[in-house]
């Protein structure tokens, strides 16, 4: 006995420090972790342009960003592509004062880059450079922004590249099922799904480019912000120096496009694809402004149907039963339009229908009998614990902040959120799935060789074809 | 009178000196903690308090370049397989289930013998529908999806891992109050890992293949390219592997591989986030020091001969051509790698730069140019993507990128070329340390599959050595177009 206290007394100091080992499933945490997202400072420059400032010393980089109401919701779908091309242009093809050629070789020898391009709603603008020649550069792409040269070989080359990408747009199935998607859900000629063809092409030249310049680059459109090493009193007073003088025109601005403009009937469509060897299947219906009232229940509901591992489209296609490799759901909102509900399976073609039918009883499911206890559990603990990764990264809170701002949201509408998820109940995300997913509503695309499908696509309903040459 | 603004502003901006950013490097270099232990698996810790989260990498130096004929895709297979769970996690009952999956692939094996050996239907479908009767037996003791569930419940995100030919990764960023629940769960999956459902993550790793690469071009052209650079050298085959393999690799191949690589004296895992470093030492010795010591793996013996001609492989798809360039260079670590890099960009990177400004501004025959290098532990290469505009082959593309290259001898690169490639790279260089996830990643893969995590601050001090001859010489030694590996996608015949 003495022998083995002894030997005891002996071990004890070498456990000192040494954590005891616990298994996974023991371990417990809070379910929320205190969290204050980085300190985002917000002013206004002399003629209202808002800027948002974050400070980041640790490496001695700096960006600066410039977001523009100038985005392809502003521009008629036989013009699609300016907005993009603009920018683009802008960003390599300098001022009048300063030629695209000094002002890309001043950027390149300070391994510099200014980039820009345009999305749906906004053209961005992006000055990607050490702390240290902000001064000089900031200056010479402010000139470009205020005062485009917009020379005509940056069109030519702009115009190439979407001449060369719309001549491949069927080469790879991948990208055409979404292309094709996108246009049923939103419509042809919506500027979310819209192609630049060669006859829009064709329509854009540097006097149409001028005139839209003219029409959306203005101080009530723009917002800057600027995130990395940098003084915050000398970069205002800079900004101001260089953009804080630009004045507000006096003529109209260019109207919104909606999001949604004549949008295909729900129904199952098909893209027949000789010689594919997995089909590509996409079925949604139009989702939720991010206003709504029930946008907590939606993220919760957004997990439990496709956007986790525990997710019902991934468990019950990929875990259970190896049917795929990408298979994922989604309810994506927009700030002042609805989003989109989809879900996106991958499956080889003699599995097709079985995935798709799949799919269609997942969503069916969800509606009528709603989610399990476990479920809003496991979604509930997951979202909230993974809420400080959204703001992980400094600019993360600035183009939240950023984007809220523009669109009249509450600044810390995020932040709000776990305020308003944590106490939500089945019940409520039962009664939200019950009203919002609409079985009957959903558009099915499903792009593949139909020769070896398992079974006729018609079991989903009747079929429309869609040659994607013409479509 | 033309180029006036452009002297003027080329005289303002050149009197701004170039910073020096080392002292920047050395302050971050220093921050980095490192732990050793006893069986040999590394860790770097990296404090950073900005947000309550903590992002992990764990390196293995395993990959593709480890396979052998017949058993291609086995570590990307391997990798899938580790998120099934280990004896204590995606299990009812291990005991149980370990007999039941002896059984399955005994059964397995019984239906895929029959089949092979051209067996009697019946037989073969008796034998299969007892295959799939095993299989049931075995998934009644399987928590499905448990391993990955524990960590999203607790808030993980970017949960995943990737294989390439020389490492295998798995990354994870949890709320920074969770650090001891990824010390529990890689522990145990590193030490104790459960390859259950084979059968059907064998078929999902089969669509992955489909859809990187048997139904996308530019996949299939690729993996071409990389068949015909390496005659061999496994660099050759695909990191996915051949579908012919991957439909028979078996949970005997995958425990083989995964008791031959997965030794812990080939694994760092780098963790980056808000943690404090004496506490995290204090968890990994306690839950990682359990890994138990294994032998080296085999040496790898076959080298890639010199390539004495040019290879190149043509196929007719779609209506987008496309240019694959590819010329072997020089292992990871090795002093020319820097010099590439400079060289790289300056054929390539901003708008100043040979291509770019000849081939895309210029001329307008490529609409898009790429350049890559890969760092490959035994032997790397330089690797040039093109889209040529439209009305432009393919093979004209990779004749105007001979030429420039050939033009280099007659147009030697300048002082202010490679100045600005410098200025470019520091910038760039500031990129693997952004984010807490982006420096765990480069963090492990510098210190396991190159010179060590020291070579992530110091190539800082060794770029600005580099002159103008070192990159020329380069350029001479690696860029000989009798020496090139081309792809090439045309458009197909009507």
């Amino acid at each position: 006995m003495s022998r083995k206290i002894a030997l005891l007394l002996f071990l004890l100091p070498l456990t000192w420090g040494i954590a005891k080992i616990k298994g996974p499933r023991s371990m417990e945490f809070p379910a929320r972790l205190e969290f204050t997202p980085h300190q985002v400072d917000r002013f206004s420059l002399s003629n209202g342009i808002q800027v948002f400032f974050v400070e980041d010393h640790e490496i001695p980089v700096t960006d600066i960003y410039f977001l523009i109401k100038a985005g392809e919701n502003r521009v008629p779908a036989d013009h699609a592509g300016l907005a993009d091309i603009l920018a683009d242009v802008i960003a390599k093809g300098g001022s009048n004062q300063v030629p695209k050629d000094v002002l890309q070789d001043s950027l390149d020898r300070f391994g510099a880059s200014f980039t820009g391009s345009a999305g749906t709603e906004q053209a961005t603008f992006k000055l990607h450079l050490l702390s240290e020649h902000v001064p000089a550069l900031l200056p010479l792409v402010v000139g470009a922004l205020r005062d485009p040269a917009l020379p005509q070989n940056q069109l030519e080359i702009k115009r190439g590249k979407y001449l060369t990408s719309y001549q491949g747009r069927n080469d790879d199935p991948r990208s055409v099922a979404p292309r094709i998607f996108y246009k049923l859900i939103y419509g042809e000629d919506s500027p979310e799904a819209r192609e630049v063809t060669a006859a829009c092409l064709e329509n854009i030249t540097t006097e149409k480019l001028k005139k839209f310049h003219q029409a959306t680059y203005r101080p009530c459109h723009i917002m800057i912000g600027v995130k990395g090493d940098f003084d915050p009193k000398a970069m205002l007073n800079l900004l101001e120096r260089c953009i804080g003088d630009w004045p507000e025109p006096d003529e109209e601005t260019h109207h919104e496009f909606s999001l949604y403009i004549d949008p295909a009937d729900p129904g199952v469509y098909l893209v027949h694809w000789p010689g594919s060897v997995q089909s590509n299947i996409r079925m949604g219906h139009p989702s939720l402004v991010r206003s709504d009232p029930r946008y907590p229940e939606s993220r919760l509901l957004a997990e439990v149907y496709g956007g986790s591992w525990y997710s019902r489209l991934l468990h019950q296609i990929r875990i259970e039963r190896g049917l795929a490799y990408v298979v994922s759901g989604s309810i994506s909102t927009n700030l002042e339009e609805p989003g989109v509900f989809r879900g996106v399976c991958l499956t080889k073609w003699e599995t097709t229908l079985e995935a798709a039918k799949l799919m269609l009883e997942i969503i069916s499911d969800l509606k009528t009998e709603g989610i399990t206890q476990r479920e809003l559990e496991l979604a509930r603990s997951s979202w909230l614990a993974s809420f400080p990764a959204y703001y992980a990264e400094p600019e993360d809170v600035m183009s939240d902040r950023m984007n809220y701002a523009e669109h009249g949201y509450p600044i810390d509408f995020w932040d709000q959120l776990p305020d308003k998820v944590e106490p939500l109940t089945r019940e409520d995300i039962n009664r939200f799935a019950a009203e919002f997913l609409e079985p009957e509503k959903l558009i099915i695309l499903v792009l593949g060789d139909t020769t070896s499908f398992d079974g006729s696509l018609s079991e989903l309903g009747e079929v429309q074809i869609i040659d994607p040459e013409v479509y | 009178m033309k180029n006036l603004p452009r002297i003027l502003f080329a005289i303002l901006l050149g009197s701004i000196p170039l910073m020096g950013i080392a002292d920047t490097y050395t302050d971050l270099e220093e921050r980095v903690v490192e732990h050793e232990l006893p069986n040999g698996m590394r860790f770097l810790i990296f404090e950073r308090h900005d947000a309550p989260l903590v992002s992990m990498v764990i390196t293995v130096r395993v990959g593709s370049v480890n396979e052998v004929t017949n058993k291609t895709g086995l570590a990307h297979f391997l990798e899938h397989l580790a998120f099934k769970g280990t004896q204590t996690i995606g299990t009812t009952n291990y005991k149980a289930e370990r007999k039941a999956l002896k059984e399955l692939d005994a059964a397995f094996g019984a239906y895929h013998s029959a089949k092979k050996q051209g067996a009697d239907s019946v037989t073969v479908v008796e034998l299969y529908a007892e295959f799939k009767q095993k299989q049931e037996r075995a998934s009644g003791y399987v928590v499905q999806g448990e391993f990955s569930e524990i960590y999203e419940r607790n808030g993980g995100s970017g949960l995943n891992a990737s294989t390439s030919c020389d490492y295998t990764d798995y990354y994870l960023t949890l709320p920074s109050n969770r650090f001891e629940l990824w010390c529990a769960m890689e522990s145990d999956r590193l030490a104790n890992p459960v390859f259950r459902e084979l059968y059907k993550e064998r078929d999902v790793i089969i669509e992955e293949r489909r859809m990187w690469i048997d139904n996308n071009p530019y996949g299939l052209l690729y993996e071409e390219l990389q068949s015909i650079a390496y005659k061999a050298h496994p660099y050759g085959h695909p990191v996915l592997g051949h579908l012919s393999d991957m439909a028979n690799l078996s949970r005997q191949d995958v425990r083989a591989f995964y008791e031959t690589y997965y030794v812990p004296q080939h694994m760092t895992a780098a963790i980056v986030g808000d943690v404090d470093a004496n506490e995290v030492i204090t968890l990994i010795d306690a839950y990682f020091g359990r890994i138990p010591s294994k032998p080296d793996p085999p040496e790898l013996i076959t080298t890639e001969p010199g390539q004495p001609g040019i290879r190149r492989v043509l196929m007719k798809k779609g209506k987008s051509p496309r240019l694959y360039m590819l010329f072997h260079t020089v292992p990871a670590g090795h002093p020319d790698e820097l010099t590439l890099e400079l060289l790289s960009i300056v054929l390539i990177s901003g708008h100043s730069s040979r291509l770019y400004r000849s081939l895309v501004e210029e001329d307008k025959i490529a609409s898009n140019l790429y350049l890559a290098r890969g760092n490959f532990t035994y032997g790397g290469y330089v690797y040039l993507a093109g889209s040529p505009m439209q009305g432009v082959s393919a093979a004209r593309l990779e004749k105007a990128v001979l030429e420039e290259l050939a033009a280099l001898k007659e147009n030697p690169i300048t002082q202010e070329e490679l100045d600005a490639a410098k200025a470019r790279w520091k910038v760039w260089y500031y990129y693997p340390i952004a984010s807490n996830s982006s420096m765990a990643f480069f963090l492990s893969w510098y210190d396991r599959c190159k010179g060590g995590w020291r070579e992530l601050f110091d190539r800082v001090d060794e770029v600005d050595k580099i002159t103008c001859q070192d990159l020329m010489d380069a350029a001479e030694r690696y860029l000989d177009p009798d020496k090139r590996t081309v792809a090439l996608m045309e458009v197909e015949d009507e």
